[in-house]
């Protein structure tokens, strides 16, 4: 339904339409600080870590140069989890011997073949801190003066049962996976599920997210479309597609609301443009700043994609 | 209050119980069609006080001392007719006008009374469709909706669409009425086209300012249209072949001069030509149109009764089909209104109608992909029942009183989806509503230089069970009341005559809204839901102020006015700043509230007749809005622009030829910046800046046509004529949308982030061909 004044847009507007490029104007305001910062329990997990960057102006060229100086150093990162708190340790990838860069980056979900820039993370190295679901994690940063702060939750995970694979109409190649998950009657649940093809990072779908008002309660059969960054090529006859014969993994997760709120504004936010959809704000749930800190528990399923 | 009835009884007793008056009354009507006319005026020659308008249904009273009188009848662009009336007894007079050739001067006398200078009312305006069809119309698509935008206070709710916004109100604060039955979504394709065929309507009323307290339900204004009768003394078509869309219309007595009718239907046909070129693509199969029927009927039994029933069915279909994904769905949406009247003389003096209506708006669209289908509803449907007395005591007192009840049924997104065998439903619920309200208004000339409107509007809205109240955590029953709104709508109008041609003239209404339409959008979309006044959603008020200074030149033939209007607006509402449309969530859980405000100086100058006639309309406003959740300071409203102009021409160079010009500036529709970009998840996000503090380019554009009447002045019993138009005639490229296109791989920092304006309408040249025909008649004398 997200998409359906866009299509009705594009199916009458584009007849007569004329597009010229403008150069917006300089923005006005302040640079704010942009956390993204999750806290993951299930399988591989990578062990809680923030990125911090600050907000950049809408150039009509961009640099490598540009993009890293983006990331902030030198903040101070903590997480306090009951009456614990612990420091995260800055940690830049040029920091790293050359071959645990590339492990490094594909865990931050970075595809380290072309990774140009020098990413800098805030991470628990130490594994100390307690990952456990159903319970809250508070954040604590301390950057360029200022102080924000945020707390989320990891839900219990509600995990996947089965999943099949259909052929694709637009092509006998192609395959389309659904997949099935019982939904617990108790609560409201937010899904957000990621999608990874022969070992490359997980990409979330366009529409990662999901709620259970459509089957609180109920077993559900849903499509899960491969997730893909939103800067790639999009091709409408393979998108969200598989390549029969390539193995792949799902990783579907719980999240709180306010992660999901988080979610589904950036994600409404990315695909809706012009005056029939206006814009939609980003909901953060950082106080002093954007962004999101997120906790996530999650199922992995490993499968290679063939039509039974 | 108390005092106000007190002063309004005693004004219509003591004025209508003076002896030996007797009563003048009738139906005035156009000779040639029998079609009644609204708001002619008839009165005493070389005593324009002495007078009165014809109601809605073509009909006046007139109570004046015994004696002899001329009475005068006149109406725009009909010839004024003189009639020695000898009044010692209640007498019926039915007065037929015929149509006269405006541009001659002759036929408007300085005995006309100008209702821009003589009525109470302010910000009232009347349509004549005559008019409305010599101005350049989109596409050739002659659109009522557009012409009320060149007007000054109305403005366009964006390029080329049939919305609006009056005074700083949102495009639902407007009440628009296809014989008094509420058209809830006006538009076709988007709003670029109005759904009122204009062969079908016969008068079009706009009240922007002063409402009086027969309308309601809306703070902003009253568009109310009215469908033609039908001919009732012989057969007549009329229709036209444009680019996009052609049009015919059927009318004629059924019982002569007794009963008639009128049928009318338009249909657009631009995608079914293109259907062959979409063979063998990924679209195949894929089309759209949109039409419109019109139909009414109507009985006189007697001198005092007459039935009238209407209805209206218009349709938009899209037909969507993706191939290569096996992807398709269908969406039709659209209005139907049915009204039924019953007219009834109790006397001279007292009129009733009383009227049933049935309306409703619905979208639909059903799309399937594989074994996944999923259905969508949404609309309001209305059952409308209500009675209105127009009442004439005296000559000073005219009177309109009456009740309405509506019974509403509001759908919201209602969602079903099947996934192989299993079937889902969102839990959103339909809501129902009782909306009800009395009236009473005195037009009360209290002396030949000032005339007084007051007015009193008692409404109630009742929302009903079904519905499952989250706030309390309760289920109502059906029918159960579960909140309950009321209010007291003071209505008060004023005019003192300076002289003949000038007069000031003020108002100050204040108007209650229980249902209510929030957009995203600026213009009406197919999509666009009605909702009520709920526990957490208040009905929206406003109170307005507006003075007048009218003045008219040369013997009417320049009219002008300059008018002022303060509006502050109470509970207004918007979506939430991170609102996401979903078919789960209720809207209203997605709404913020807060209060508006808007000012302006509007001016207006029209030359009346004359071989080249027209106007010009120019608007300074501001429209601020402030809400707590939206930043917490005043910020523009979406309906705000400060300049506003319309020139508007008609240029009769030759008697076969016209010339129509419209040239419209406005001030850049104000939108949110995008401010900046922010880093996550491998990818840049839109940061945006401060609410609506951005414009665009200035909008400004020209539209002309050529018509051209090859039989101009003959009689003909079969009657053509050519239009050329050409819409956007210096190829403007005003600003539509805007995106942006964020191109920059956050891996490499390589990249480039784009944004583009996008315009729709370049020039769009367009040529009609419309025609009449009229059955032969003998020549006859006509009687009621």
């Amino acid at each position: 339904m997200r998409y359906l004044n866009f299509i009705i847009i594009v199916f009458f507007i584009l007849i007569t339409s004329c597009e010229e490029e403008f150069v917006p104007d300089e923005a006005t305001s302040e640079e704010q600080i942009v956390v993204e910062g999750y806290i993951e329990d299930g399988p591989e997990a990578a062990p809680p870590y923030v990125f911090l960057t600050r907000t950049a102006s809408f150039f009509s060229e961009f640099s490598p140069n540009q993009l890293e100086g983006l990331f902030i150093s030198g903040a101070e990162v903590f997480v306090k989890t009951g009456e614990t708190e612990f420091q995260l340790t800055e940690l830049c990838l040029a920091d790293l011997p050359a071959e645990l860069q590339e492990t490094a980056a594909e865990f931050l979900g970075f595809n380290p073949d072309s990774l140009a820039v020098n990413i800098c993370v805030y991470i628990d190295l130490s594994f100390e801190i307690p990952v456990e679901q159903g319970r809250q994690y508070d954040l604590r940063i301390e950057a360029e003066g200022k102080t924000l702060t945020a707390t989320t939750l990891i839900p219990p995970v509600v995990p996947m049962d089965s999943c099949y694979f259909t052929t694709a109409p637009s092509a006998d190649s192609l395959a389309e996976l659904r997949c099935f998950i019982s939904d617990p009657s108790a609560q409201t649940d937010y899904y957000r599920y990621f999608t990874s093809v022969e070992d490359q990072p997980f990409y979330p779908g366009f529409n990662s997210i999901i709620d259970d008002a459509f089957f609180n309660g109920l077993s559900f059969e849903f499509p899960v479309p491969r997730g893909q960054l939103r800067t790639q090529e999009l091709d409408p006859a393979t998108f969200g597609y598989f390549v029969k014969g390539d193995s792949i993994r799902v990783k579907f997760g719980n999240i709180d609301q306010a992660q999901y709120d988080f979610w589904n504004t950036l994600e409404y936010n990315a695909q809706s443009q012009g005056p029939f959809a206006s814009y939609t704000r980003v909901a953060s749930n950082i106080e002093g700043g954007i962004g999101i800190w997120g906790g996530i528990s999650y199922t992995l399923k490993g499968m290679r994609v063939e039509v039974r | 209050m108390r005092i106000f009835f007190t002063l309004l009884l005693i004004g219509i007793f003591t004025l209508s119980y003076a002896q030996n008056k007797y009563t003048l009354s009738g139906y005035v009507k156009d000779a040639g069609s029998g079609e009644t006319l609204i708001a002619a005026n008839v009165f005493v020659k070389d005593q324009s006080q002495l007078g009165n308008v014809t109601n809605v249904y073509g009909f006046y009273s007139l109570t004046l001392p015994e004696g002899e009188y001329t009475i005068v009848a006149s109406y725009l662009g009909f010839q004024n007719k003189e009639l020695r009336v000898n009044l010692n007894q209640d007498t019926r007079l039915n007065i037929e006008l015929t149509e006269g050739v405006v541009i001659e001067e002759v036929v408007v006398t300085a005995e006309e009374k100008d209702r821009n200078v003589e009525s109470t009312e302010m910000g009232t305006v009347d349509l004549l469709m005559d008019d409305v069809k010599k101005l350049p119309a989109f596409m050739g698509e002659v659109d009522i909706l557009k012409t009320l935008q060149l007007l000054p206070g109305v403005m366009s709710a964006g390029e080329g669409n049939s919305g609006f916004y009056v005074r700083g109100g949102g495009p639902d604060q407007n009440l628009i009425l296809l014989d008094e039955a509420p058209v809830y979504n006006t538009g076709h394709l988007l709003g670029f086209f109005s759904v009122f065929n204009a062969d079908a309507i016969k008068n079009t009323t706009l009240i922007k300012g002063g409402m009086p307290a027969q309308y309601g339900g809306r703070l902003s204004s009253v568009v109310d249209v009215q469908m033609k009768e039908g001919n009732d003394k012989y057969y007549a078509a009329e229709g036209g072949i444009g680019l996009i869309a052609s049009r015919l219309t059927f009318e004629g007595p059924i019982v002569k001069n007794k009963s008639s009718f009128i049928i009318s239907g338009r249909r657009t046909y631009a995608f079914d030509i293109a259907q062959p070129f979409l063979e063998g693509t990924n679209f195949e199969g894929t089309n759209y149109y949109f039409y419109d029927l019109n139909a009414k009927v109507n009985y006189r039994f007697s001198d005092k009764d007459r039935l009238f029933a209407s209805a209206y069915f218009g349709r938009d279909v899209l037909d969507y089909k993706s191939n290569q994904r096996g992807f398709n769905f269908k969406m039709p949406w659209g209005n139907a209104t049915t009204t039924l009247r019953w007219n009834h003389l109790f006397s001279d003096k007292l009129f009733m109608n009383v009227s049933a209506i049935y309306n409703a708006y619905d979208f639909e669209i059903e799309g399937s992909q594989d074994q996944f289908t999923l259905r969508l509803i949404s609309g309001i449907e209305d059952w409308n029942a209500k009675v209105d007395f127009d009442f004439f005591p005296s000559v000073q007192h005219s009177l309109k009183f009456g009740a309405n009840y509506t019974y509403h049924t509001f759908t919201p997104n209602i969602a079903s989806s099947e996934s192989g065998d299993v079937s889902f439903e969102s839990g959103i619920k339909e809501k129902f509503a009782h909306e009800s309200a009395i009236y009473i208004q005195d037009n009360y000339k209290i002396n030949p230089k000032l005339t007084v409107d007051f007015g009193l509007r008692g409404s109630m809205f009742t929302q009903v069970g079904p519905y499952e109240s989250k706030s309390e955590n309760k289920t109502y029953d059906k029918g159960e009341p579960v909140v309950t709104y009321t209010g007291l709508e003071p209505r008060l109008g004023a005019k003192y005559t300076l002289n003949q041609a000038a007069s000031l003239k003020l108002g100050v209404t204040y108007n209650n809204q229980y249902i209510h339409l929030v957009t995203s959008s600026s213009g009406t979309l197919p999509t666009d839901i009605w909702l009520p006044s709920t526990q957490k959603v208040k009905p929206q008020k406003a109170i307005q102020y507006a003075v007048g200074y009218f003045q008219n030149f040369l013997d009417d033939k320049y009219e002008t006015s300059i008018e002022l209007y303060y509006k502050d607006l109470w509970d207004q509402i918007e979506y939430s700043e991170y609102y996401v449309p979903s078919p789960t969530v209720d809207e209203e859980d997605q709404f913020v509230f807060g209060r508006g405000r808007s000012y302006g100086l509007e001016l207006f100058i029209k030359k009346r007749y004359g071989k080249l006639n027209g106007w010009v309309g120019y608007t300074l406003s501001r429209t601020t809005r402030s809400f707590d959740e939206i930043q917490g300071v005043d910020f523009l409203a979406k309906y705000d622009r400060t300049h506003d102009l319309s020139v508007v021409g008609n240029y009769q160079f030759h008697p076969k030829w016209n010339l129509g010009g419209a040239f419209i500036f406005g001030t850049g529709n104000n939108y949110t910046p995008l401010e900046g970009l922010s880093l996550i998840g491998n990818e840049f996000v839109l940061v945006f800046g401060d609410r609506n503090s951005v414009r665009e380019d200035n909008y400004h554009r020209i539209d002309l046509s050529l018509t051209y009447d090859p039989s101009v002045g003959k009689e003909k019993q079969f009657h053509s004529t050519w239009t050329f138009s050409v819409y956007n005639a210096y190829n403007r490229r005003n600003t539509f949308l805007r995106y942006y296109d964020v191109g920059i791989n956050a891996q490499t920092g390589a990249g480039e982030g784009k944004a583009y304006k996008v315009s729709i309408f370049p020039i769009i040249p367009s040529i009609t061909w419309n025609f009449k025909w009229k059955q032969k008649v003998k020549e006859e004398k006509q009687e009621f």
